[in-house]
Formats: structure tokens, sequence, C-alpha cells
């Protein structure tokens, strides 16, 4: 299968960029850390127990967008 | 009567300007920044095109921090301006980071792409967090979060376009910095009117029709409600505003780019951050 690459052959997502993500993920939490203290399962929860699967469709949707988005951007960010 | 900090701002603001964590994060700030200078980093536009992620940090780091228990100790830093710093330092410390590893390498076209990743990175965990803790997770917060950075772009599409036909060099030569500034502004300007017409308590598509139907059909263009022309008008004031900028910044960025991208950078930031924070507080909640 084909890779996605940009203008000048390289692959769009490298193992550095993942790996740059991967960091960044976390650094956010970290950053969130204080506010998390056993809240989010309860959160998650709910949001499962209140028709999860609308908002899991609109979550697969969006994160679609966002590849597809991600794709054209590091390639342009590569040029 | 005495001038102080808190008749520019407001007692509540000053408070938090003069609060020791503020001042802490903001001097370890302004330390990165004459580090991060002393360097003398390239800023190229796709430089200032890979700061979006982390401008997308600042707003949803600032509300997080004001809707959730964050420890006394660092609430200054992650509520308010603070969090904008605290951003802004987690961004220069990457960038720094970045520069170094390039060090001795070619000269490598991968630092905007880590610079974009790792942002993306932050950005994801800390919106996330946000939507979880202030049970905002529905389908239509996610419809809103996705449909106006989609209606911004295409609003910035038309207005470079026509950019493009009447200042074409300026449209070429900043590239995607220019669209990122009418894209910015777009983002602030279509997330601000919405916010205020969906308050009103119709979807703003609905009261849009509405009030033109009725406007049109009963008093005709001057019979608009204020609230739909201040929208607009909104919209193309801001809209007018940024390309304004391009064309003023576009010779000052020939003769120095480096300076003039980050110029372009910050007003684009400007847009993003105040688009993001419309868009967030309409969704979590004023």
């Amino acid at each position: 299968m084909p890779r996605a690459t940009t203008a000048g052959g390289s692959s769009a997502f490298g193992p550095k960029s993942v790996a740059a993500f991967v960091l960044g993920i976390g650094v956010g939490l970290v950053l969130v850390a204080p506010a998390l203290p056993s809240t989010v399962g309860p959160a998650l929860a709910d949001v499962v127990d209140s028709g999860g699967s609308v908002i899991l469709v609109g979550v697969v949707a969006l994160t679609v967008l966002m590849v597809l988005l991600a794709v054209l951007y590091q390639g342009y960010l590569r040029t | 009567m005495t001038l102080g900090l808190s008749t520019f701002v407001g007692p509540a603001v000053a408070r938090s300007l003069l609060a020791p964590g503020f001042l802490a994060i903001a001097g370890i700030a302004a330390v990165a920044t004459l580090i991060l200078y002393a360097e003398h980093p390239r800023v190229s536009r796709q430089v200032v095109v890979s700061m979006v992620p982390w401008m997308v940090v600042g707003p949803a780091l600032a509300l997080l921090g004001a809707r959730t228990g964050y420890p006394t100790a660092i609430r200054p830093a992650v509520t308010g301006v603070g969090a904008y710093v605290t951003t802004y330092l987690l961004a220069c410390l990457t960038w720094f980071v970045l520069l170094q590893l390039a060090r001795g390498s070619r000269p490598s076209g991968g630092l905007p792409v880590y610079l974009a990743s790792m942002g993306a990175g932050v950005a994801t965990v800390v919106v996330g967090t946000l939507l979880v803790r202030t049970g905002s997770l529905s389908s239509v917060n996610l419809f809103w979060l996705a449909i106006a950075p989609i209606a911004a772009a295409a609003v910035a599409g038309i207005v470079l376009l026509l950019l493009g036909l009447w200042y074409t060099e300026a449209a070429a030569y900043t590239g995607m910095v220019g669209g990122l500034v009418v894209f910015g502004h777009a983002l602030a300007a279509i997330g601000t009117a919405v916010a205020v017409v969906a308050h009103a308590g119709q979807t703003p598509l609905s009261l849009a029709v509405l009030n033109l139907l009725t406007a049109v059909g009963a008093a005709g263009m001057v019979g608009l409600p204020r609230q739909l022309l201040w929208a607009w008008g909104f919209v193309w004031i801001r809209l007018l505003l940024a390309t304004l900028a391009i064309v003023l910044l576009t010779a000052y960025t020939r003769r120095h780019p480096n300076r003039g991208y980050l110029l372009l950078g910050f007003v684009a930031a400007v847009g993003v951050v105040g688009g993001v924070w419309s868009l967030l507080v309409m969704v979590v909640g004023p």
C-alpha cells in the first residue's frame, strides 16, 4: 500500500513526528493531571450511558477529519 | 486618586497578574524568550503555521483551569492570562529543544513538523479533558467544533481569492501565513457571532433565516435586527482588518522576514485564539 508522502517524497507521518505527538500527549497529561483526580472515569461512564453510540460516531468522524487535515498540514510543513 | 494596575485592567485581572504564581511563570517565560532570541532561530512561514496547535492549547487551558480544581499554588499559571503565558513557555521550550537537536545536522525541514506534532498532542489532551470534565462531549457540540473551522476556511478562501485579485503580491508573498491570518479572524468572527446568536435561544441558522425572511419580507434591509446586523458587521470588519494587516505588513516582511512573519503570526494568533475561545465557551458554557 502506498504511504502518504509529501512533495519531497518523505513520509508525512515519520516515526519522529509520531514520537513528537506522543511526547506532546505526555506533556498535555502532565498539564491537566491536577484537574483529573478520579473524575474522568465517572464522566466517561456518564457519556456512554447517555447516547454514547451517537457521540462515538461524532468522535470517529471528527478523528477522520483531523487525520485528513494532519496529512495535508504535515505535507505543507515539510515543503 | 492613585493610578494602579487595577485602574487599567480591573481589580480581578490585576490581582491575577500580581499573584506570585503568575509572576514566576511570566519571569520564566521572559527568560525563555531571551534564550530563544539568542539562538536567532529562522522564522519561516512553516514555523508560524506550526504554532497553530499551540494557539488552541492556550484558550482550552484557560477554560480548563477556570472550571476545575487546580491547586491554589499553580492556579494563576493555568487560568486567565497565566494559561496563555504557560502555553507560550511550553512552545518556546519545545522550539528551543528542537533547535538544539537540529544543530549540526543538515538544514532540517522537520522542525516545524515536530513543533506542530507536539503541539497537537498537547492540544488533544487539553481540549479532550476540558470536554470530558465539563460534560460537554455531545454530538451537537462536536458538530459545532467541526463545522465552525470548515465555515471559517470557506470564508477565508473567498477573502484570499479577492486579496489575490487586488493585491497579488501580498497574497503570494505571505502565502499560508496570510491564509492563517484571514482564517484565524474568520474563525474568531464566526465563533463570536454564532455564540452571541446562539445564546439568544435559537440555533444560529434558524435565527438567521427567520430574521432574514422577516426583514426582507416585512421591513426590507433596514428592518434587519440589530443582533444580526452586528454579527455580520463583526464578521466583515474582522476580515477587513485581517486583510489590511496582510497588505500593510507585506513590504515589512519582505525587508525583515523573521520579524515580519513573527508579526503576522501574532496577528494570526489573536484571531485563532479568539476563535477557539469563543467556540469552546459556546460548547462548555459561559
